[in-house]
């Protein structure tokens, strides 16, 4: 029998995975958008916790934020999967992308995601063009240490949201926007960006381009076909 | 030259991750370590770290060829060349040497229509790994890597060091890798020389990324491998028998990435080893 060689269990860690998922919740999106959110987010955390639980080697945790007239954290610390209960959000007011995109910034330093963590997956979910002033919010986005390594996903709801801003949120060149033009698209997508990174972060991985699938699989789910379009 | 005195010892250990273990997916990383007795005047490493994502499906052959690749090319180098002759050609070579492997294994194996789902992959894609090999004798010590994973220098004052320097332009869990059309200018080389000083190795150990992963940060990974090189110097038989349920540890706890380590230790010294 050999000896074992000492280990130190406080040396190691599983590693955290965060998602940030912001949502607008504008006057544009009252009525049967965000009555769909509601509905696709308490459908995909039933899917989530599974990911988590089959993938025990990851932490997965959740921040939800809110933006219309201001931006704000509905769930703000890192709250483990498991334990979330959703509450319906509510629609009214503007649009400012601009604030919610610094309230992001702040989070995705060194020092608000320590230790080992796998790149954060961030999900904007939007139905309109931000009211105001989202070049800033975009440059302090950016300029966060961590936006560069984050998996930046968004969901255009409806046919009047703001493709060009989508994109520029997620800066890739082979990914573009989730396009959900009903309800039927918004809950699929809705799922699909809150568990579909998660298990690809729980299969360990390391590639020129880990983003690719992705694009991929956006390729292959778009368009949806449905009679009732936003 | 070398001499035939069997100063290094060398092994080598891998696991499976948990998280390839739930799924049925076969550890995707290698090592290889010459001579296969594990003692010898002239050592030499490799381990690789298959990428293990869809579009990389035979990335665990991938591996296996750039560590059989890798350590035949260097053995050869470091047995028969001027040591000052060695350095140039040695990354063409092992690029060359993968990538006809790679060709041979797609004409004995033709991908399906099925699994060719990749646009705009090359035909090196789907055996995608990353490699760290090291050869060491009595004079010099070469030292090569691309992509992610840990090479580490010990010495008998008990300090280590990173040889390389780290990756430049990645982010999150990007990696260079030998499938990419330019995999030779992400080559990280360095060679050493003995100069008869303190300065020269007494341990070498090369890691897939799974074990670094599982540590909670960088200081508890060194501290580790600190730890590491005092008991294989120690007790290396010992040591060795108890590395793969070592590594099984780290990674049921840690990452749940497959997880290989190679380590090698220099005999010939007197000096204190302090950890």
């Amino acid at each position: 029998m050999a000896k074992k060689i000492p280990l130190d269990p406080a040396a190691i860690a599983r590693r955290q995975l965060q998602i940030l998922l912001a949502v607008d919740c504008s006057g544009s999106m009252q009525g049967d958008r965000i009555a769909s959110l509601n509905y696709a987010m308490r459908t995909a955390l039933p899917e989530l916790r599974s990911v988590a639980a089959d993938n025990p080697e990851v932490d997965v945790r959740m921040s939800v934020l809110r933006f219309a007239s201001t931006a704000e954290w509905q769930i703000e610390a890192p709250e483990p999967v498991e334990n979330i209960q959703w509450t319906d959000l509510t629609a009214e007011g503007e649009t400012h992308l601009g604030d919610a995109l610094r309230l992001l910034a702040d989070r995705l330093t060194p020092a608000a995601m320590p230790g080992r963590q796998l790149p954060p997956i961030l999900v904007l979910a939007s139905d309109g063009y931000p009211t105001d002033d989202f070049e800033s919010g975009f440059d302090a986005f950016f300029a966060a240490e961590l936006t560069s390594s984050a998996i930046r996903l968004a969901i255009a709801i409806g046919s009047d949201a703001d493709n060009e801003i989508l994109g520029r949120f997620i800066r890739h060149p082979e990914l573009k926007p989730l396009k959900a033009n009903n309800a039927t698209d918004l809950v699929k997508y809705i799922k699909w960006a809150t568990t579909a990174p998660v298990k690809a972060a729980s299969s360990p991985t390391n590639s020129p381009d880990p983003l690719k699938a992705f694009a991929q699989e956006i390729d292959e789910n778009q368009p949806v076909t449905s009679d009732i379009i936003w | 030259m070398s001499s035939d005195y069997p100063n290094w010892k060398i092994a080598g250990a891998s696991v499976r991750g948990a998280a390839h273990s739930r799924s049925g997916l076969p550890n995707q990383d290698a090592v290889r370590f010459l001579p296969d007795t594990g003692a010898g005047a002239r050592i030499v490493a490799a381990v690789s770290d298959g990428h293990g994502s869809a579009p990389h499906f035979r990335s665990s052959t991938g591996a296996r060829f750039a560590t059989q690749g890798a350590t035949d090319i260097l053995a050869w180098h470091l047995d028969t060349q001027e040591d000052d002759e060695i350095e140039g050609a040695l990354v063409g070579e092992i690029i060359s040497h993968w990538q006809t492997s790679v060709i041979a294994d797609l004409q004995a194996n033709p991908i399906s229509e099925e699994d060719n789902i990749y646009p705009g992959r090359s035909a090196y894609t789907p055996y995608g790994a990353t490699l760290i090999t090291v050869a060491a004798d009595e004079n010099i010590a070469i030292l090569l890597q691309i992509g992610d994973g840990d090479l580490l220098l010990g010495y008998a004052d008990g300090s280590i060091e990173r040889p390389l320097r780290d990756d430049e332009g990645l982010h999150g869990e990007e990696t260079y890798s030998l499938c990419q059309d330019d995999a030779g200018q992400y080559f990280r080389v360095a060679t050493m020389w003995n100069q008869g000083d303190h300065h020269w190795p007494d341990f070498i150990i090369l890691a897939t990324d799974g074990v670094a992963k599982s540590f909670r940060d960088n200081d508890g990974f060194e501290e580790a491998i600190k730890h590491l090189r005092t008991l294989a110097h120690d007790n290396w038989d010992e040591t060795i028998e108890a590395l793969p349920s070592w590594l099984e540890e780290v990674s049921r706890n840690g990452s749940g990435d497959d997880s290989t380590i190679c380590i090698a230790i220099r005999t010939d010294t007197n000096m204190p080893r302090k950890e």
